[in-house]
């Protein structure tokens, strides 16, 4: 799982690629800590190149989005892949994060 | 863990270090004294050459005025009579008395003439009064011209006579009288008009320069020679060229192109030293000089000569170079083994720490140097093994602690989910039965179910992440399920009343997938509620399999407050209903395949089961032949519940 954040104005725009599953989520994890704090709280996620993720890597989105919330930003995700949308769907996150 | 081999190549290896370094040093110093030696050698070799010049040069020089001398004795000795014989030109007697004089008063001079021009001398045609020294040491006299010896026509009348100055003429060999070389000198004399009227002669026997240049000898094998003017050998220590050979016909013999250079220079009356390349015999050193007449003299050095004391030398150089050299070898080879011999003790020190004695006391070094260095960081090794080792027991330690503990964990939880079964012996219209295998040795997967009021509540679940946490949420879970199934009404209500409670307080934002459902054993009415749930297997009696259509509201354990909303549907007498975790469904082979919920639903219709300990069994092992031995990587949990 590659993680590129680039940061314009209020707003934090992270690039994923790649699985995001229980041998990488540690990795993952360290590598969004920047996110979690500090005055931006505005995270748009593109998720065009993830190609799957477990529900660590969901418990890890819902962590980052309460941390934005708290902050009184929010979390975007975009360009799900269906495969994706459809953990995302089963799994109710569909009603409790942005998706577009 | 005595190892001989060991040892043995250690002290090996160490000889050969100290050959090594030994063999080293010997090539540079050698190296560094043939460099030298070279050098040497050839300013050696220049200055001896030099020296032999010189001293080649002297004793020429020596030689040469020494013959000089004696040719000026004999000219002297013509030429102080000539007054005498100019008084006395018409007095025969006297004429005979002065020649006799002259042999008798110069040992040096064998034979004297005063040959006079034809017609000259009392209008004689010849008149030649001469003197000799005869075999017996007498003093002879006689009148040399005859009609068989026209005197005229002689080349030591001739020459002078012609060029009007005195001449030494050729060396010849005198047959007829001592059987010696000898060389004449001819005085041409004359009278106040300007003629030559009569030439003066002195017979002179080289024998004793030829003994002179015969003796010359600055080097065992040199030797001298004297050419006469036109440069017929008169002196050579191979007597066989005498008068046979020029200088210049022998050097075109043997091919020697240096000597007929030289010959040329010589024959000009030149002064040189030559070096000459002598074919086998190394190089030759010519040095020559003219003698006063014109005649020339040389001395011939060979290369071994002058430098053989160089030689010499170089074999004594050499010889104490090579002592030099296995002096120093042995030197060197000795320090070095003593400076390792600490080497021998730390490889002892070594072989004990390997054998485990890690406090084995290490050789003493007293030098500042690497071997310092070496105990140094031996000693170190040695501290460090022992804290390690004293480290890893108390690690060792704490891993069993936790491991003994993770498995008093696993058999809890396994006591949390039912594991007896059939779980109702007592009811014939329901057969349960299921499996839970973690991936790890706890898990956050879940089942349960108990009977109230004739209704059979049942659940599964699977809590996100695996270990120790998910074990205790899943625990948390189950624990919720029983205590809220007791008093909830409906599936959704007991699903929004579990959320509700797990939710709150939740810092860990750990959540769990549930399905939840409450089956009416008498009409086989279902109320159910999906919480982000794999949907399950519907399996009717006639064996045909479908996924439950499922609403999936979400998670529990995210959003306290979050309003369930529940599903039903009524199953027939026969039915089984399959509820599973992703374990199944995302178990993997060797090339990243999953057995995917296709493969699931494929494998409940195409085969038929009496029980669910039966169907179970064998999902379990097709799952099993899937993955093909690849390691499980989520907890595997399935639940069937039959309606009979």
């Amino acid at each position: 799982m590659d993680v590129t954040i680039k940061t314009e104005g209020n707003k934090h725009f992270v690039t994923l690629n790649g699985r995001l599953d229980t041998t990488n989520i540690q990795q993952f994890t360290e590598d969004i800590a920047p996110l979690m704090s500090g005055e931006i709280a505005n995270i748009e996620i593109d998720c065009s190149g993830m190609s799957y993720t477990s529900s660590q890597g969901l418990r890890s989105f819902l962590t980052l989005q309460k941390s934005a919330e708290s902050r009184g930003g929010s979390v975007v995700m975009t360009k799900m892949q269906p495969n994706v949308k459809q953990v995302f769907d089963i799994t109710g996150f569909s009603n409790i994060f942005k998706i577009i | 863990m005595s190892n001989p081999m060991f040892k043995i190549k250690i002290s090996g290896n160490q000889e050969s270090l100290g050959s090594r370094i030994s063999f080293s040093v010997l090539a540079v110093a050698g190296a560094i004294f043939l460099a030298a030696l070279v050098v040497v050698m050839y300013y050696s070799n220049s200055f001896l050459i030099e020296d032999a010049k010189q001293n080649v040069s002297n004793q020429l020089t020596i030689a040469a005025s020494s013959i000089d001398h004696n040719l000026l004795a004999v000219e002297t000795a013509i030429e102080n009579n000539e007054w005498l014989v100019m008084n006395s030109l018409d007095d025969e007697e006297k004429l005979y008395e002065i020649t006799r004089k002259i042999v008798s008063d110069n040992e040096e001079i064998c034979g004297c003439a005063i040959a006079f021009k034809p017609y000259y001398f009392q209008r004689r045609y010849f008149f030649s009064p001469y003197s000799y020294v005869g075999a017996d040491s007498l003093i002879y006299s006689k009148q040399l011209g005859t009609e068989d010896y026209d005197y005229q026509f002689m080349d030591w009348f001739q020459i002078p006579f012609l060029l009007r100055k005195p001449v030494w003429s050729e060396p010849y060999f005198d047959e007829g009288g001592a059987d010696v070389v000898m060389a004449t000198y001819s005085y041409p004399l004359i009278d106040t008009w300007g003629d030559v009227f009569a030439v003066m002669t002195a017979d002179y026997p080289l024998t004793g320069i030829v003994d002179l240049v015969n003796q010359i000898h600055p080097y065992e094998n040199s030797f001298a020679f004297l050419v006469s003017r036109n440069g017929t050998y008169v002196a050579h220590k191979d007597t066989s060229l005498i008068f046979t050979h020029t200088v210049l016909s022998n050097a075109l013999d043997q091919g020697y192109n240096e000597l007929y250079e030289a010959g040329l220079d010589m024959l000009n009356s030149g002064i040189g030293y030559r070096e000459m390349r002598m074919k086998g015999e190394g190089n030759k050193y010519l040095s020559y000089m003219p003698l006063h007449n014109k005649w020339s003299m040389a001395i011939v050095n060979s290369d071994m000569d002058v430098l053989g004391r160089s030689y010499i030398m170089l074999f004594i150089i050499i010889a104490l170079m090579v002592f030099g050299l296995v002096l120093l070898y042995i030197f060197t080879r000795q320090s070095v083994k003593k400076k390792l011999q600490p080497l021998v003790l730390f490889t002892e020190a070594a072989n004990e720490v390997a054998k485990g004695d890690f406090k084995y006391a290490l050789p003493e070094v007293k030098t500042k140097d690497e071997m310092r260095t070496l105990r140094d960081s031996f000693a170190y090794m040695q501290d460090s093994i022992v804290k390690y080792i004293a480290d890893l027991k108390e690690t060792m330690g704490a891993k069993e602690r936790i491991e003994s503990e993770l498995r008093i964990a696993a058999d809890i939880q396994r006591g949390m989910v039912p594991s007896v079964f059939p779980p109702f012996p007592e009811r014939n219209d329901l057969d349960i039965f299921a499996v839970l295998s973690p991936a790890k040795e706890v898990g956050g997967d879940l089942y349960d179910y108990f009977i109230r009021d004739n209704k059979f509540y049942f659940t599964i679940g699977d809590v996100s992440g695996k270990g120790v946490p998910a074990a205790i949420f899943m625990a948390i879970a189950r624990s919720a399920f029983r205590y809220i199934g007791a008093s909830a009404e409906s599936a959704s209500d007991l699903m929004t009343k579990l959320n509700d409670s797990i939710s709150q307080g939740n810092q860990s934002n750990m959540f769990i997938t549930m399905f939840a459902g409450i089956l009416d054993l008498a009409t086989g009415d279902i109320q159910f509620c999906n919480a982000g749930h794999n949907p399950g297997v519907l399996i009717s009696p006639d064996g045909k399999a479908e996924y439950v259509e499922v609403k999936n509201n979400l998670v529990v354990g995210v959003m306290d407050g979050f309003p369930f909303s529940g599903q039903s549907m009524k199953i027939e007498r026969g039915s089984t209903l399959l509820l599973y975790t992703d374990g199944v469904t995302e178990a993997e082979n060797s090339v990243k395949e999953l057995y995917s919920e296709e493969r699931l639903q494929a494998f409940c219709s195409n085969n038929s089961f009496d029980t669910g300990e039966e169907l179970i069994g064998a999902l379990v092992a097709d799952i099993k032949k899937f993955t093909n031995g690849e390691d499980q990587n989520d907890d595997i949990t399935i639940l069937t519940i039959k309606l009979k």
